[in-house]
């Protein structure tokens, strides 16, 4: 049996204005060639889970071409994120309609499952743990099933849990490696469409497994730079400080995903920077406190707003920068807010920065809220789903506000000279702890 | 051979774990290194520390090379 897991990788942005301003941007351009490169861990840990009798082949593929010949296999397994979505069912209509059984799964898939179905032979809902498997048997005897689910909890514990199978990416011509520590994130903000809609709690790895993982992964290529696939990697400090020393003897250069109180932590700080880390990204989503009302159950962003600057400065002051990350279109932002990210920016010399505009996901506590309010944008569907660009009504803006306020901002923070600053900044960084 | 060259060679070596006293001086570090660009502008910093020498920021991204970076450690030599 042969059996081939596509991953629908890239970067979209359909707006024609911003999509042809962000090709000139330099840091634009640079994050979204790391983003386009990094390999789909999903599939990856199917291929592990897949039995062994079954020959797997690993393809990304960065854009459909519908005339391309079909690769053949017995068996599709396509994965993709919600903007792709819409190629991902173009490529698995044309594979069943060769014959070959398609089946569909992975973020989006979960939330729209209904959706999927109609593109697909067998739709795979939450992690691939405890179902792809007994999807794989079931193909095998000509038996497939149109729904699995898979598990939303257990999925690092033994007998659920696989090490990805790495050595698939070997010959890439990316050095980007993923490997994930977690899933989900104890924050559950309202416009998440991340892990958190895969499992029912926060699930973490062991760190001897991660650690196993790593060096498993650091065969595959040369020089490798590591991105945690999490969305909150130090939710549990005393966990991150044993892998943060474990992962200290490895000499390597890594980046992940955060929230901002690690800042409050002065020997994770330290383990931090003394691990390699290059970066970690914070979600900070808008500088004013006021604007972060309703953003998690919690409160927790809000409560945390008034200290974004000095922890910044405390994380950077390490060696290790921060990607900040700031969300336009809140409920409260007004056409003032692009000014006041442009001056945030500034005055917390964050070493990179992204920006993307409020994305309602299909099946996100954030697009049920704006379809109750009338608010999301006809004929602005999944596809437009690519962070960039707007679909749905602001309150505080018209959409054509805001899609020009974004496009000022991006010129304002992500030209030539920015950039240039921003990295004499953290070379002064360097300087100052040496 | 340039009169800090070795010193280069050596303090490059420290930094990066890897013997570089016979690399070519026109071999890409930044590649033969294989450095993200967060650490070639570390690189780059400790160059500057070292030799109180600075880089220009509108060319942070050219220097790779043993020659571009002897070209600013020791200018009046390069121009020979």
């Amino acid at each position: 049996m042969r059996i081939g897991l596509i991953a629908m990788s890239g970067v979209r942005v359909r707006n024609p204005a911003l999509a042809a301003l962000g090709v000139t941007l330099p840091q634009f351009v640079n994050r979204g060639e790391v983003i386009a490169s990094l390999p789909s861990l999903g599939l990856l840990t199917v291929a592990a889970l897949t039995p062994d009798a079954a020959e797997v082949c690993y393809r990304e593929m960065s854009e459909h071409d519908p005339d391309a010949a079909l690769e053949p296999f017995d068996l599709v397994g396509i994965s993709s994120f919600t903007a792709q979505m819409n190629e991902a069912y173009a490529l698995a209509d044309r594979y069943r309609a060769a014959g070959t059984k398609v089946v569909l799964g992975g973020l989006h898939v979960t939330l729209m499952p209904d959706e999927a179905a109609l593109h697909a032979d067998a739709i795979v809902l939450y992690g691939a743990e405890g179902a792809w498997p007994r999807l794989v048997e079931d193909f095998g005897r000509g038996a497939l099933r149109p729904r699995y689910e898979g598990l939303r909890t257990g999925v690092f514990e033994p007998p659920n849990y696989v090490k990805p199978r790495f050595d698939l990416l070997a010959g890439r011509p990316y050095n980007r490696i993923t490997v994930q520590t977690s899933r989900g994130c104890p924050l559950d903000c309202e416009f998440c469409a991340a892990s958190i809609r895969l499992t029912s709690s926060f699930q973490q790895k062991s760190v001897e497994r991660v650690l196993d993982e790593i060096r498993t992964a650091r065969e595959v290529t040369e020089h490798p730079f590591f991105e945690l696939a999490d969305d909150n990697t130090f939710v549990n400090k005393k966990w991150g400080k044993e892998l943060l020393r474990g992962l200290a003897p490895l000499g390597l250069r890594w980046f992940t995903e955060t929230d901002i109180s690690i800042a409050d932590d002065d020997e994770l700080l330290d383990l931090l920077a003394d691990s390699g880390c290059g970066q970690v990204l914070i979600g900070f989503e808008s500088p004013e406190a006021a604007d972060l009302a309703g953003i998690d159950p919690t409160g927790w962003k809000q409560k945390r707003s008034g200290q974004y600057l000095e922890s910044i400065d405390k994380i950077q002051s390490r060696g290790v920068t921060v990607n900040g990350c700031f969300i336009l279109g809140l409920d409260h932002h007004t056409p003032e807010i692009f000014q006041q990210v442009k001056d945030f920016v500034d005055r917390s010399r964050l070493l990179e920065v992204q920006v993307t505009v409020l994305t309602p996901f299909p099946g996100t506590p954030l697009h049920r809220r704006l379809a109750r309010e009338g608010r999301l944008i006809a004929g602005h569907g999944p596809d437009r789903c690519t962070l960039f660009d707007v679909t749905f009504r602001p309150q505080g803006m018209r959409v054509d506000e805001l899609e020009a306020g974004m496009e000022w901002l991006f010129r304002e923070i992500y030209n030539e000279n920015e950039f240039n600053q921003r990295k004499r900044h953290y070379m002064e960084i360097v300087k100052k702890k040496m | 051979m340039q009169e800090l060259e070795p010193s280069l060679r050596s303090l490059l070596t420290n930094l990066s774990g890897k013997d570089l006293s016979g690399v070519d001086r026109d071999e890409d570090l930044v590649e033969l290194l294989g450095m993200d660009s967060l650490a070639g502008l570390r690189m780059l910093a400790m160059i500057e520390k070292a030799y109180s020498v600075r880089f220009r920021d509108d060319r942070l991204h050219s220097y790779r090379t043993l020659r571009q970076i002897l070209a600013v450690i020791e200018p009046e030599e390069e121009e020979e």
